[in-house]
């Protein structure tokens, strides 16, 4: 009963981390596309929004390799589960909060390693596969999209270079709304993929499931709360994506999404849990430093990368803190309700904080 | 020690096939787009055999990149 209580607590949460995942990372979907004017801001937030439910039907391999190869599933109860994902939603509405495009995906990996470490201990942990599957390719995937993007802009100016402005730009918003829309897809089938892979632990955990199966209900219920996370939109990081790092044209823009959408179907297909914020980032950077390295923003690209090199620390402290809290309760429901309880109020308290805020702002 | 966990050959082939079909794919919807120009410009000045020679070049690019983009799709789904 208590068991059965608890799974329904970790879903609830799991699902809670895909909303905000899609409403975090809707900015590095259709950021560029509303930056150059190519889409209106519903109009490419309801693509995106489709596009990341149909992307979530894709492929399975991104879930596998976070449900079996990150920790030992062995090792995996609910409560780690469940104490991983509050460290990745904390993390991921801090950074919302500031404005900062970081990865939920190492956010959630960070969380469950970290709530893994404090239940277990360094065995619990699969550190060969987090260098080799989460450290690595978060480092060489960023630096790929720059080259790509930047590749990309400097062959596309030089053909178009010509060619009359007006043309041109109609041509570029058409081939952003394409580019868009696979990135959309892209990060559908990689990042929905994640918390399918995390409900299907704790499935594992309560033993309604072997490793590696992934039941449909997981999908659906992961493609539907993404996809109404990304409806719901981060406008925050929108701006900050898609206006602060560089001041974009209709050619960058979709350079920046094809070298993003690229690299992650790429790293999709060989089964790298990668992060959309990341790659979609170095994509934006590289097609502006390849027009001009002053174009770029270092000031703002300095903090997004501050804010992703703390990302697996941070979130895994939060969901170290998490799970010894909750295991004062013991192993039943009790201390991840309290939890969920404490943690919605504080969010909900800063949101609305926060909201009252700018609306004073405005009124004076 | 990192050189034995991380898969280098996989990461190689991310690395190859991003750079690529990235490069590759923007490059000939870039060539698509400044044919297009080129359709705009040979029909203002009423050139008709230029007008075809890029109507045709910008047609051949749209549909190498549309195809790239479903090839895409269907590589991705038949790795689930």
């Amino acid at each position: 009963m208590h068991s059965d209580l608890l799974l329904v607590i970790v879903v609830v949460a799991a699902l809670a981390f895909d909303f905000t995942n899609g409403f975090h990372d809707t900015a590095n979907v259709v950021a560029s596309s509303i930056s150059t004017r190519a889409l209106s801001p519903r109009t490419a937030v309801l693509i995106a929004a489709a596009l990341n439910f149909a992307g979530a039907f894709i492929s399975l391999k991104v879930a596998a390799t976070v449900a079996t190869g990150i920790v030992n599933p062995a090792l995996v109860t609910q409560t780690i589960v469940f104490a991983g994902l509050i460290g990745a939603i904390v993390w991921n509405l801090v950074t919302w909060f500031f404005g900062l495009p970081s990865s939920s995906s190492h956010a959630l990996i960070g969380g469950v390693v970290g709530a893994m470490l404090a239940a277990v201990g360094t065995s619990g942990v699969e550190g060969g596969a987090i260098i080799g599957k989460v450290v690595v390719p978060a480092i060489v995937a960023p630096v790929l999209a720059l080259l790509v993007a930047g590749i990309s802009i400097v062959i596309i100016y030089w053909m178009v270079g010509r060619r009359r402005p007006g043309p041109v730009t109609k041509g570029f918003k058409l081939g952003e709304i394409v580019s868009g829309s696979m990135l959309a897809l892209a990060h559908g089938t990689n990042d929905a993929q994640k918390t399918m892979g995390v409900i299907s632990l704790a499935l594992v955990a309560h033993g309604s499931i072997k490793p590696g199966q992934v039941p449909s209900w997981v999908v659906v219920s992961s493609a539907t709360a993404i996809a109404l996370g990304t409806y719901a939109g981060g406008w925050r990081i929108i701006r900050t994506v898609g206006m602060r790092i560089i001041k974009m044209d209709a050619a960058q823009g979709f350079s920046s999404q094809a070298a993003g959408a690229t690299v992650i179907l790429a790293s999709t297909h060989f089964g790298y849990p990668l992060s959309t914020t990341h790659v979609i980032s170095g994509g934006v950077m590289g097609a502006g430093a390849a027009k001009r390295l002053s174009a770029v923003r270092w000031g703002v690209a300095g903090d997004i990368a501050l804010a992703w090199i703390l990302t697996l620390p941070g979130a895994a402290a939060v969901g170290a803190g998490a799970y010894a809290v909750a295991n004062v309760f013991g192993s039943g429901a009790l201390g991840p309700l309290l939890i969920t309880v404490i943690t919605v109020g504080v969010l909900g308290a800063i949101v609305v904080g926060r909201r009252e805020r700018h609306a004073e702002s405005a009124r004076a | 020690m990192i050189a034995a966990i991380v898969d280098w050959a996989t990461i190689g082939k991310v690395v190859l096939y991003s750079l690529l079909i990235g490069v590759g794919v923007a490059t000939i919807f870039g060539l698509g787009v400044s044919s297009a120009a080129g359709l705009q410009e040979a029909l203002r000045r009423r050139s008709t055999g230029g007008a075809v020679a890029w109507a045709l070049l910008a047609a051949v690019c749209v549909a190498v990149a549309g195809g790239a983009v479903v090839i895409g799709i269907v590589v991705m789904s038949s790795k689930s």
